[in-house]
């Protein structure tokens, strides 16, 4: 069990504790409760990206249970604990998803409020909610825009925010101002280095802004954020102490006319690596990288989802092939990844979902740990197949 | 038996009207009327307020309930599964809340009818976006009504 267990029963405690303190009438629609478990199985070929060595796993559990507390028409406090276990890449445990109060301020057009506590990251159309099965497109997000390896270090903002929704044409425009930390694990460690035991990451200031907007048939998304980390090694560890640094923008746009929705989203970042694999001597090593995916799928009678999608991204720009990294040892496919999937959700009830899908990959630049590659364990051509039963739940 | 009623649903869209489901709210709204997108915010639940400031309580009937469906289409213009989509999306980000749901239309009537700045539906009225006021507090089903 994780330390941050205390944290969550911190959480539960204060929303039970906070309505009786205030001597607030519980009103039925003051309170509501929501949450959902799923249960998923993976297997891999060519690959042990999620699955590890036997090649598949049904460690894929998530679950979360999410309170929301209104005791006026302003001011709201949230919480929800969460429960995940994702193969190899996030270990099981419970944690505090997000625990805040917020504010809102009513004005002409639409509302501006103020947040503070632990929240989740708008970034992009589905950082927010790409642990909840119900919420993402699929089993498994595009991971050339929301990359599993980067989850921990991008999900979770401590601090404050100002945001606002105004309406805006046929629509309404949302934005968020944020500034905080984002928040660390022992996940991301050993995602991007290999193993805790060669030392850990810490946050170390994340500043970032979204704004987006939606009517019936389109949705538009502006992200940018700015996430500083340290790298603190252990001895005899092979990295040194250093600092990362990532700048993100994400530009999304989806279009929906009858029964089609079309997708697609496009990250660009420059990642600022100082120490932790690069040599004092070199300075600050800057990597720019991009992604995209374009995601196309139908709403048939029946409450079923089929989708293809196409996810490309390269690790740096300037070697999009990976020639460069051939030099240095390692092969060139670690440089590139691009997955072909097609999937399908299905909605037997409301409550009931069962989602399936196939990936087709060439490449592995989102393969875990990142900065060690295994070309023994990972092949250039290979393919992953999952599938998840869902069930969601609200009080 | 659900995809015959979807596909029912989508022929009552090209037929306009003849099934339409009927908005009401609490007497406490002073409103005369609300324009479609306004509508289809509110149950999109990104217009919180209404114009004097009051917070906009939003109440539905299940999602497969055949008012539901009636409203989602002839109503929001809207398929039922883009509006669940919506709320999931912002009950399990954190940042905001559903609707409340109720079981049955005497329900939706009462509740309209008891809480200040609440919006729902039920059947019958063959006009596309009539508002109708319920009685505050207390009203029971038949004072809701009209």
């Amino acid at each position: 069990m994780k330390p941050n267990i205390s944290r969550l029963v911190q959480a539960v405690m204060l929303s039970m504790a906070l309505p009786a303190a205030l001597s607030m009438p519980a009103q039925a629609n003051q309170w509501q409760v929501n949450g959902f478990v799923g249960q998923g199985y993976v297997a891999a070929d060519g690959s042990e990206f999620i699955v590890g060595e036997p090649g598949d796993t049904f460690d894929v559990t998530e679950a979360a249970l999410h309170l929301s507390w209104r005791p006026d028409e302003n001011l709201r406090l949230a919480g929800a604990a969460r429960y995940r276990q994702w193969g190899n890449l996030d270990e099981s445990g419970l944690s505090v998803d997000y625990l805040f109060a917020e504010y809102k301020f009513i004005l002409e057009q639409g509302y501006l409020g103020a947040r503070g506590g632990l929240f989740k990251s708008e970034a992009g159309f589905y950082t927010s909610t790409r642990d909840v099965s119900f919420t993402r497109p699929g089993i498994m997000l595009p991971q050339s825009v929301y990359s599993d390896y980067l989850r921990d270090a991008l999900l979770h903002i401590t601090g404050g925010e100002l945001f606002g929704g105004h309406p805006v044409f046929d629509g309404s425009l949302e934005w968020h101002l944020t500034l905080g930390d984002a928040q660390t694990s022992d996940d991301l460690t050993r995602n991007v280095v290999g193993s805790e035991a060669f030392g850990r990451f810490d946050a170390d200031g994340y500043w970032g802004a979204d704004l987006e907007y939606q009517d019936d048939s389109l949705r538009l998304g502006l992200t940018y954020f700015d996430a500083k980390s340290r790298y603190q090694s252990h001895l005899g560890g092979p990295f040194a102490d250093g600092s990362l640094r990532s700048k993100h923008w994400i530009v999304s746009a989806q279009y929906r006319v009858n029964f089609l929705e079309i997708t697609s989203e496009y990250l660009h970042w420059d990642r600022y690596v100082g120490g932790v694999f690069v040599p004092p001597e070199l300075g600050i090593l800057e990597v720019r990288g991009y992604g995209y995916y374009l995601d196309v799928r139908g709403y048939l009678p029946g409450d079923v989802e089929l989708f293809v999608r196409y996810d490309h991204q390269v690790l740096d720009e300037s070697d999009p092939d990976g020639d460069k990294l051939v030099a240095t040892g390692v092969p060139g496919y670690f440089g590139y990844a691009h997955d072909w999937t097609i999937g399908t959700r299905w909605l037997p009830t409301k409550d009931w979902m069962v989602a399936a899908e196939y990936h087709k990959i060439d490449g592995a630049a989102w393969v875990t740990p990142i900065l060690l590659p295994n070309p023994a364990v990972q092949d250039e051509d290979w393919s992953l197949f999952a599938i998840e039963i869902s069930y969601k739940f609200q009080w | 038996m659900r995809r015959l009623s979807t596909w029912m649903c989508l022929l009552g869209l090209c037929c306009a009207n003849v099934f339409a489901a009927q908005v009401i709210v609490n007497s406490s709204v002073e409103i005369a009327n609300i324009s479609p997108k306004d509508l289809k915010l509110i149950f999109a639940m990104q217009k919180l307020y209404w114009s004097d400031g009051q917070k906009i309580h939003v109440f539905v009937l299940p999602s497969n309930s055949p008012i539901h469906e009636e409203f989602c289409y002839q109503q929001l213009e809207m398929m039922p599964y883009v509006l669940r989509h919506r709320w999931d999306r912002l009950v399990f980000s954190g940042v905001g809340e559903r609707p409340v749901t109720l079981d049955s239309e005497a329900q939706m009537r009462e509740k309209v009818a008891s809480t200040p700045g609440a919006i729902g539906y039920v059947s019958g009225g063959g006009g596309a976006l009539a508002v109708e006021a319920g009685i505050e507090r207390q009203g029971g089903q038949d004072e809701a009504e009209h």
